[in-house]
């Protein structure tokens, strides 16, 4: 661990603009380009940095005549300021796009994209302990940076963030102990994770029915939440344009809506509960791993008022 | 306060006799288990009034739940109303979806309801709003809409509950803002800047009581279908837009919707209140408002011309 | 067996041309098989069972099971005139080019199928995956035991592949057809399939059966065919949901831990059985 004293965000941030970095800060809503930070608040974005690897449009090809290939995007990207949990989701999302058949788009940006997260401040929607994260997990990042008053400790978490440490001036090495730096935080909500059986059971219970009246089938959870990838595919342009890959959610009315007219999930509520499902079950089936990070977005911002820690604990009942 | 508990629990009274024989069904809110904010639900049986909460921590549009749930009883639905969500109701029944003997509308006064999101960690206690420690006066963290109502008081109701006093100096509705009346570079500037933050996530569409069409005029992929439709039909629906996130298309999103709330918007502010990235998107909507009132005379008493027309099916 | 291209990036359609187009069913639902040809000499190797996206280009992508063995020549789909991109695919003419992505899919284990008997049951418009699996089996005819074909369809004019099914009747092979409606003129059985299936008796002893067709048609089918004394693990199907990216990606085939474009579209009875959602 090293030790800086100062704003080590500005040293680091001048430290990667000069190597070519483009380098983006928090500011309350999402990430934006650190030039035009005015301050760096320490709570979470609304939007998670799911953008920089899996933008909300990202064109694949180009057509006309026949097709062209769009360049892959290969811009250096830093982010400075991370959330633990949207650096651990971002570890889950690598299993969905890097494993099986590579896709090339996601895999050129995660390769050019510097994760250094900091220690969060949680707030009342925040459970990431139910899944084993705290304010200072470091899984899925290239740095990270513990602010504590007027000096800054930095952890060195993958040989690229090393790399990019061993060119700064002014780290000195310490010895100091971690628990004497971690600060524990109690959680107000909580989830079980191992609720595998459970759902299992509560497939066909009256409660999703119940619980689904107060959604209304936006798709505010499922784009804000940093685990969620799923898109569409949309041609733009008749005789010559591109087709692109744009966010989707399965949470709008026509998402399994097939050409026959057939829409296997017609009702609110069985998307609704296609949602807990697929996080807490289904990927736990296929990748092993729940897809949720605690990070409470979907339930802060939630316009109907579904809570996600209220639903689990209804099924455990 | 006092004197508001003993008025809540007078509603809660009223509602439960409703149940008994007037209503099937009323339409209420009710406190969330982990945060200090009410949400819309459904009372069946007297038994369960106790859960019903009046406060200024209402989220969600009783009228657009009234439409949701219109057609599956055959009773009489109960609803508490603010003046806002009247309005809705009101323009609701003008435009034929809703029949009027089949609502029982409970008005409240109301203060306007509290932006939970100024505040990181709040408290409700004795009437007092409390944020970690400190008092917060309510009037500085409401709802842009709420501080602005042109009209706290119910415009359609079979009876009002006065629960809540209407804050002094709140109706600033004449006000015009820089952002819709100012220097016409600074106003494209700044309405491109809010676009970018857009993410087209629908919660304003969503949680609109207006927004009713089955087939929404921006959902871009396949409209509404049935095993009837022919190819040819799928094939070649108009697509307004695709799922291009720009500030241009997000703009062309917004301008279509807020023209087709013409004389229609209730001025609720759900659509503000939903969005997750905090888009002033009611300034749109407050400007059409002003427009269709001093430009063509609108009223909201009129009933609109098509309205009149036979074409219109059989409200619920 | 995927290409070298798409191994680099799977989102990038071959070039194919169009070499012949036939119209299969006419009428409000128009069937056509066009036969395809990849161009500028990328390989196409698939396996029974695996199907592939085509791109119209300014209209989308859709995708079809490959309707023709790999064992003959070129590449066949069937296409039913449906939505957008299927109606644009009915007005290509021969020498039009489309872009194909594939072949992806859990093709049929036809290597384990070797010295078994093949039952096809097929309805409609779903007898498309099994064509690829009966040609393999009646060009590799040495390695499989008695190929049965069972297939109907509403009335003769929804038949599709009907004169290739007569030709392989006249050649002696074990095809049974049907029609729903009584017509003039029709040789064979009158019913639905799986009523057919139960007249025929098929004998589950070192058989497999393959069911292909409308959601209604395959869940009575498989009753009559459990009623026979066959198991779950000798039947399989194919399962359809709406699919965009093909490869196991944007999430939107799966049904529940399972990717229909990846762990699909052919799938084992055995395998369904603990699904929650009805599909």
């Amino acid at each position: 661990m090293f030790v800086y004293e100062g704003e080590f965000i500005k040293t680091l941030a001048e430290k990667l603009i000069s190597e070519d970095y483009r380098v983006y800060v928090p500011d309350s809503r999402s990430f934006i380009e650190y030039e035009k930070a005015k301050d760096i608040p320490k709570g979470k974005t609304r939007k998670s940095i799911k953008e920089f690897l899996l933008p909300q449009n990202e064109v694949l090809i180009r057509y006309g005549k026949w097709i062209e290939e769009v360049p892959l995007d290969r811009e250096k990207r830093a982010l400075i300021g991370v959330n633990p949990c949207d650096a651990k989701a971002v570890t889950l999302l690598d299993k969905i796009y890097l494993e099986g058949l590579m896709d090339p788009y996601y895999q050129t940006r995660r390769e050019n994209t510097l994760i250094v997260s900091r220690n969060c401040e949680p707030n009342n929607y925040c459970f990431c302990e139910s899944f084993g994260l705290t304010p200072f997990s470091t899984e899925g990042s290239d740095i990270f940076l513990i602010e504590k008053g007027e000096r800054t400790y930095i952890i060195p978490v993958t040989s690229r963030g090393e790399k990019i440490l061993s060119s700064i001036d002014g780290l000195m090495n310490t010895d100091v102990d971690e628990s004497s730096i971690i600060v524990q935080h109690n959680f107000s909500r909580k989830v079980n994770p191992d609720i595998q059986d459970e759902l299992r059971k509560k497939f066909d219970d009256e409660m999703w029915k119940r619980i689904s009246l107060n959604c209304i089938s936006c798709g505010t959870c499922t784009f804000l939440c940093p685990t969620c990838f799923c898109f569409d595919m949309l041609d733009e342009g008749e005789k010559e344009g591109f087709r692109y890959r744009a966010w989707d959610s399965c949470q709008f009315p026509l998402y399994t809506l097939e050409s026959s007219s057939h829409n296997p999930r017609r009702e609110k509520w069985q998307r609704l509960r296609n949602r807990f499902y697929d996080k807490f079950l289904y990927t736990v089936e296929s990748k092993g791993e729940i897809f949720c990070v605690g990070c409470g977005r979907c339930i802060e911002f939630c316009p109907g008022g579904i809570d996600i820690t209220e639903i689990l604990a209804e099924v455990e009942k | 306060m006092k004197k508001e508990e003993s008025k809540i629990s007078k509603i809660k009274d009223r509602v439960a006799k409703l149940l008994e024989k007037d209503v099937s069904v009323f339409i209420a809110y009710e406190r969330m288990p982990f945060e200090l904010k009410d949400r819309l639900t459904i009372i069946s049986s007297p038994k369960e009034v106790d859960k019903i909460s009046v406060s200024p921590f209402m989220v969600g549009s009783p009228a657009r739940m009234l439409l949701e749930i219109g057609g599956i009883d055959d009773g009489k639905i109960g609803i508490i109303a603010r003046a806002c969500d009247t309005r809705a109701i009101k323009q609701l029944i003008k435009e034929g979806k809703i029949k009027r003997e089949r609502v029982y509308i409970m008005g409240i006064t109301c203060g306007g309801m509290v932006n939970t999101r100024k505040l990181r960690s709040p408290r409700f206690e004795n009437g007092r709003l409390y944020d970690h420690d400190r008092e917060v006066h309510m009037k500085d963290v409401l709802y842009d809409t709420c501080s602005r109502c042109e009209d706290p008081l119910p415009v359609l109701y079979d009876e009002v509950f006065d629960v809540f006093d209407v804050f002094e100096g709140v109706s600033k509705a004449d006000e015009s803002t820089e952002e819709i009346e100012g220097d016409r570079e600074k106003r494209w500037s700044y309405w491109m800047g809010e676009m970018e933050k857009c993410i087209r996530c629908y919660a304003c569409r969503s949680a609109c009581p207006m927004c009713y069409c089955t087939e929404c005029l921006v959902d871009p992929i396949n409209l509404a279908v049935s095993p009837f439709t022919s190819a040819e039909e799928k094939a070649s629906y108009p697509r307004f837009l695709g799922k291009t996130i720009s500030a241009e298309d997000n703009l062309f999103y917004h301008i279509i919707r807020v023209l087709h709330h013409a004389g229609r918007c209730a001025d609720c502010g759900e659509c503000e209140r939903a969005c997750p990235m905090d888009i002033p998107i009611r300034e749109l909507e407050r400007k059409m408002r002003e427009v269709v009132r001093d430009v063509f005379g609108y009223d909201d008493d009129e009933i609109p011309f098509l309205a009149k027309l036979d074409m219109i099916p059989e409200g619920r | 067996m995927i290409s070298a291209q798409s191994i680099q990036n799977p989102y990038l359609p071959f070039k194919a041309e169009i070499i012949d187009i036939k119209q299969e069913v006419k009428g409000a639902r128009a069937i056509k098989t066009f036969k395809v040809k990849v161009v500028d000499g990328e390989r196409f190797d698939y396996q029974p069972g695996q199907g592939c996206l085509v791109s119209v280009f300014g209209r989308g992508e859709s995708w079809f099971t490959i309707a023709n063995s790999p064992t003959r020549p070129d590449l066949e789909f069937s296409v039913l005139k449906t939505g957008k991109v299927t109606t644009k695919l009915h007005e290509l003419n021969v020498g039009d080019v489309v872009g194909l992505r594939g072949p992806h899919g859990r093709p049929f284990p036809v290597d384990d199928w070797r010295g078994m008997n093949i039952l096809t049951v097929g309805g409609g418009i779903g007898q498309t995956p099994l064509r690829s699996v009966y040609q393999y089996i009646i060009d590799n005819y040495n390695d499989y035991g008695d190929l049965t074909i069972v297939y109907g369809a509403r009335t003769s004019r929804d038949l599709v592949y009907k004169d290739e099914l007569i030709d392989l009747i006249n050649q002696g092979y074990s095809v049974h057809l049907s029609i729903d409606i009584p017509e003039e003129s029709w040789e064979y059985f009158v019913g639905y399939v799986p009523d057919n299936l139960r007249r025929l008796k098929p004998n589950p002893e070192n058989t497999v059966a393959i069911i292909c067709g409308p959601p209604i048609m395959i869940s009575i089918s498989l009753k009559v065919l459990k009623d026979l004394g066959f198991k779950e693990e000798q039947v399989y199907t194919t399962l359809e949901r709406r699919m965009k990216c093909g490869i196991g990606k944007c999430g939107r085939c799966r049904i529940e831990s399972k990717y229909v474009c990846r762990d699909g579209p052919v799938f084992r009875y055995d395998e369904l059985s603990g699904l929650l959602e009805k599909t």
